[in-house]
Order: C-alpha cells, then structure tokens, then sequence
C-alpha cells in the first residue's frame, strides 16, 4: 500500500478546467439569454440589485453570478457597481456591428445534443429521427451569420484578395448561403455584377430579413431550391460554399453540378472546417464531427485533402489551398479551377 | 455595415472559448460513464474493440475517442487507443486517484442543496433564486457527494495539507486532533501518518462516516486504534474535549450555526491548543479569483458562507482565538484555499 501522504505524479488541473468550463458556458449563455451586457451598455454602472431587478432574477444570487462575470473578464466592479469590459461591450450587446449573443447561443445550444452522448452511444440512434429541423432555427442562422463577420469573413477577404478568381469574379452564386453575410460582402465589391442567393426555401425566408437589415435587398438575387435536386443556375465565375459541405452522400453529383454552373475559367471555393489526417484534432473540428454525427451519420467533417480529391473527381484542376485555422475555427479554404477546354 | 474590412478592434478568440468550453466535459463524463478509461487500463485497442467491451455502437464509439484524443485524454497511434497518463492517474477505477464521483456530481449547482439538477438551468435557478433554508446536517450528503469530498481530498489536497502542517513545532507534539466532519477520515490518516505520537478522531454526522467510506479508508492505511469513528451532530450536540488540534476543512457554516460550532471547537481544545481551519478563501472584493467565486454562486443559499481571510480572523477574534498562521494551497478542486491556524489563548 503507497503511502496516504504521496501525491498524484501529475496535476488533475486538466480535468478540473473541463469541469469548469462547462459552468462557464452556461453562465456566459445565461448572462447573453438574460441581456445582462446589453442592459449595462444602456445605462452603465449598475448595482447588482438594479440589472437583478431589469433581468427579473433574484437579487442575492444576481451579484454572486455578476461576479463570476468579473473573474471571467466580462465585466468590471468598482464600488459596488457593474460595468461592461472591451470584451463584453464589442461582442456581447444587441445591435453591435460584432455582436456575438447568437452565436454564443448556438454554440451552447448544441450542448443539448452532446447530452444525448450517452443514449446515441448505447441504441446507435440518430438525433435526428428524434427532433425537428434544428440546425436552422434563428438563432442557428444568426450565429452563423455572427461566426462569419467576426472572424471568417475578414480573413477570407484578405486571404483571397490576390487570386484573380476571386477578384475579377462577375457573377457569383453563394450556395447554401443561409443569412447571405458573405453574399452582401459580394455584392460591395465593384467589380461584381451578379451575386445569387440560393439555400432551402425556409432559409431563404431568414435571409430576405437579415439582408434587407443591411438594405441590400435589392443587390442579391435570392433563390430557393434544393442544391442536390433543383437546377442552381450557369454562367457563374465563382461559386463559393461556406459550413455547407458536411455530407457524405451525394457530394459528387453536387459538385459536378457546380462545375456544369461555372463558365470556363471560372472557380470553386469551399470554406469548411476541417479535421487533421488523423481525425483527432483540432477539438473544435472533432467535436462538432462527434455531433453532427450523433444527429445524422450521413454528417461528417472532411480533411482537407479529401475536398482537393472530391474537387478533382469532379473535373476541377489547379486545386490550391489556404490555411485561415484559428483555435475557435478551425476553418480551411479549398479552392478549384475549372479550365477552359481548348485553352 | 457589411464589408470586407471591418474586424473588431478586440479578438473574439477568449468568449468563443468560453462559448464552447462545455464540450470537453460532456465527452469527459460520458467517457467515464461508459469506463472506456478503466478497459484501455489493460493496454491499447482499437475502436471495434472498445466498443464491444464496453457495449457501445462503434460507429460513434471510434468519434468519441477521437475527441478524447483532440483533449488530450486519450492517445491514438496505429489505430489503437491508449490512456495519456492524466487519464491513467484519474479516469480509472480502482486507481487511487480515481475521479469518478468528482465527474459525477459536477454537473449540479450547489452540491445537493438546490432544486436545480443541472448548470444548464443556471438562469432558471437565478430567476426561482435560493431554495430557501437549508438543513445543516445529514441532509447535504449522499453517497455521490461523499465519494466526491474524497476523490476530492486525495488528488493533492490532503498530502499538500499535512505537509504544511508537519513543519509546525506544535503539530509534533501534538497527541490527540479531533477532525470535524472530516466525511472519509483522509486528513485524521494523512495526519496520523506523519505524527507518529497523534491519535485522531474522525467527528461526523450519523451515517456520513459511511458514507464516505471512512473505515475502509482506516484499514486500508492501517491506521485502527489510532485513528476511531466518533458519530454525533456537531452543531448541536456535544464533541468532546481533551484535544490538542481540532482541524476543519470544507465546512461552510455562518451566523449563529458558525458561532455555535466554533465556540464548541474553543472548549475541546486544551490551552494553546489549535484550531486549523481549511476552507476556500475569497478576496475581501469577491471577485478573485475565479474558481472561487464560481464556488461561491455554487452555494445555493442566502447568506455568504465563503469568507475573506480577514473575515475569517474576526469571526474567530471573537470566539478567543488568534490567528497564528495563515498557509495557501493551490491543491483544492474547488478553489485556491487557506489553511488558516488559530490558537486557543490561554486564560
């Protein structure tokens, strides 16, 4: 029997941040639910008791979890009042340029189908026999919409801006586009004449409202279909596809199509996550291939190079690819050329 | 706006992290809830393997241990899975530093005393507000809870504890020390283990001893007839006197039930005896650090039970002790703690 008095060799730390963590995410959804940063940033410095009493939540308890709020960086306390951070204020307040409440929402919201881990586990069932349409509901479309402007979008415009399939491009269809961030991004740039809209036809329905928000409407053609059934349009330069392609049945044929809807020398660029050789990492990628698994087993995130190669079956050449990897998305760009035939 | 220049001036690298944060623990507690741990013990498998040992779909059985790999649980070479040595140390039973209960109860806010199961419905739980008056007593514990108190205990806390109070003059000579709802008796053997001289009785409320395994821990660590099972309320029943330490940790009381249990603490202590009391510490501000403050929202009740060091040192002014000596330790699962010694003054 070792002695009562020697230690574990290593410290348990990692276990005990993945157990907090998981009170952290449900504490930032709440704070985001309850519009606690969005009422601080009305009126700034407020008690405990005054943003317990706008929240409607009990006063006692509202300052023990405002303080939380303060260890975790979100707000600020002095003197016994309440105040955004930076960090808050930018992502956390309605109606901010980079408002982040409903992709925090979303992100915690798939916490209810890890919970299903355990059941998924033992019947091998999918989620999705057992629920109605969840990926898109508002919250889900606007999340994805905030993920885009706060760190896709920019960096995807950057990264690209000296591709001439990308710069020179005239018209443009944006498949799958759901809240039509990037397509209105499309339709600023000049040298755009055409940009398309096509998703499912209840997407669409988000997308006239969140584009009209921008009073864009007038600048993108929008188009309801199925992608894998309905005709999606020809004469494009660029097709981009972005957080679409998490399917494996019926990839070829829909990649295909978009390679007939491309003039000569027009170009496909794909924007996913994507999972290591491996399929261990990153975590970001892993996980959200463990629950879109869990919901569909015909859902799955790709490596990298499994895109190139479907994008080479499909007739594409000049595959390139660009690494736009951050901790919190795990994203890659894959992008194909579809040549001229007698070029 | 929407252009293609418009990155905000701040990351949102640190709130996404936080947004997704709660994903490593679903896959931890699952992982556990299935032993998958325990079986890779043996030695490295494949996912078919795993997945028939432990009665699981395969299909998803291989994605969940890709995700154990992604954090850092696991490790995958050859197609075959195997431990990391953190999930070797805590993720399998039988090992003595196994974590399960821990993993078991975290889910739920307050530790058994809210109506609240689950930290998913923190918003619930602050709309609804405390449960109201909670039963000091019996009531708290059951079996998951007590278990948790353990595995809590033995990862570090109890070895970094006795340490510090071996280097006290008076903890060598001390004979007899009086734990105070010690649960599982680990702080009565780990102190026993290092004073040859000490005999320890292990205080608690009935039932609560076994709950948290407290004999089989005295046999394990052969430790009977110096370390005895004494069962009573120690909030309004007699403890006893003679002692020459008496050694609380993780006991949160306040007003009149902390008045009541120090002043008994006070008589059973000899002159120049010493009360040393282990609790989590708060800063006078309540906002650092973080682990505490969680903690501290974590009690479901009315009043504060997480004090300040200072704070600490006049509740105790009052009852007749003086701060002696004030030893932090970062070793506690629930948070930076204080191991603060208090000695009786002689009259």
């Amino acid at each position: 029997m070792s002695s009562i008095n020697e230690p574990p060799e290593i410290s348990p730390e990692p276990i005990d941040e993945m157990i907090n963590g998981y009170k952290v995410s449900h504490i930032l959804n709440t704070a985001v639910e309850k519009g606690v940063f969005t009422r601080l940033s009305e009126s700034r410095n407020k008690s405990a008791e005054e943003v317990a009493k706008e929240i409607g939540t009990d006063p006692r308890s509202t300052e023990k979890f405002l303080n939380v709020l303060v260890t975790l960086g979100l707000l600020a306390r002095s003197n016994g009042s309440y105040d955004n951070t930076m960090e808050a204020e930018t992502f956390l307040v309605e109606g901010r340029p980079h408002y982040m409440g409903n992709y925090v929402r979303m992100t915690v919201g798939s916490n209810m189908l890890l919970s299903f881990l355990d059941m998924v586990l033992e019947s091998g069932a999918s989620l999705q026999d057992h629920m109605d349409d969840y990926t898109f509901d508002e919250v889900n479309i606007l999340g994805c919409a905030e993920g885009a402007l706060c760190h896709e979008l920019p960096i995807i415009f950057e990264t690209l801006k000296d591709i001439p399939e990308f710069t020179g491009a005239k018209r443009i269809l944006d498949l799958g586009g759901a809240h039509g961030a990037y397509s209105m991004a499309f339709a600023r740039k000049d040298s755009v004449s055409e940009v398309t809209l096509f998703d499912r036809p209840h997407v669409i329905e988000f997308a006239k409202k969140f584009i009209a928000r921008y009073g864009m409407e007038d600048q993108i053609q929008l188009v309801a279909g199925d992608a894998t059934v309905d005709d999606i349009g020809n004469g494009y330069d660029l097709v981009f596809v972005s957080h679409v392609f998490y399917r494996k049945e019926g990839m070829e044929s829909v990649l295909r199509k978009i390679y007939d809807s491309l003039d000569d020398g027009g170009a496909l660029i794909l924007n996913h996550w994507v999972v290591d050789e491996s399929r261990t990492g990153p975590r970001i990628s892993v996980l959200f291939d463990l629950y879109i698994s869990m919901v569909n087993r015909d859902q799955q995130c790709y490596t990298v190079n499994e895109y190139a190669g479907l994008l080479r079956e499909a007739g594409f050449s000049n595959i390139r690819i660009f690494d736009i990897q951050t901790p919190s998305s795990p994203s890659m760009i894959v992008m194909g050329k579809k040549e001229a035939l007698n070029s | 706006m929407i252009t293609s220049d418009t990155m905000p001036g701040v990351s949102p690298t640190r709130i996404c992290g936080m947004a997704d944060s709660y994903q490593s623990f679903q896959v931890l507690s699952t992982a556990v809830k299935h032993d998958i741990f325990t079986v890779l013990s043996e030695g490295s498998k494949s996912a078919e393997e795993i997945a028939h040992e432990v009665g699981t779909d395969s299909y998803i059985t291989k994605k969940l241990l890709n995700a154990l790999v992604s954090i850092g649980l696991l490790a995958k070479g050859s197609g075959k899975y195997s431990n990391t040595p953190l999930a070797e140390t805590f993720l399998v039973k039988e090992k003595p530093f196994y974590q399960e209960n821990c993993i078991k109860v975290a889910k739920t806010i307050s530790y058994g005393t809210s109506l609240y199961d689950d930290w998913a419905k923190i918003g619930e739980a602050l709309e609804q507000g405390p449960p109201g008056v909670v039963d000091w007593g019996p009531g708290l514990f059951d079996e998951s809870f007590s278990l948790a108190m353990k595995e809590g205990a033995i990862h570090g806390e109890v070895q970094a504890t006795a340490e510090v109070l071996s280097n006290y003059t008076w903890f060598g000579n001390a004979k007899k020390l009086l734990d105070l709802g010690g649960t599982h008796g680990l702080y009565a053997i780990a102190f026993t283990d290092k004073n040859p001289l000490l005999e320890a009785v292990l205080f608690d409320f009935p039932g609560v001893p076994a709950l948290g395994n407290a004999k089989k821990h005295i046999d394990q660590y052969e430790m009977n007839g110096r370390v005895t099972i004494q069962e009573g309320d120690f909030i309004r029943g007699d403890i006893g006197d003679g002692y020459d330490i008496v050694f609380i940790s993780h006991v949160y009381l306040q007003g009149d039930t902390l008045d009541a249990v120090v002043s008994k603490i006070h008589d059973a202590l000899n002159g120049n005896g010493r009360f040393v009391l282990k609790n989590v510490v708060i800063h006078k501000n309540r906002t650092e650090p973080f682990a505490t403050s969680l903690f501290d929202l974590d009690f479901w009740i009315d009043e504060n039970v997480i004090f300040s060091i200072d704070e600490y040192a006049d509740l105790m002014e009052a009852h007749g002790f003086e701060l002696e000596s004030v030893a932090k330790i970062v070793e506690c699962a629930y948070g930076p703690s204080a191991i603060l010694v208090f000695k009786k003054e002689v009259e």
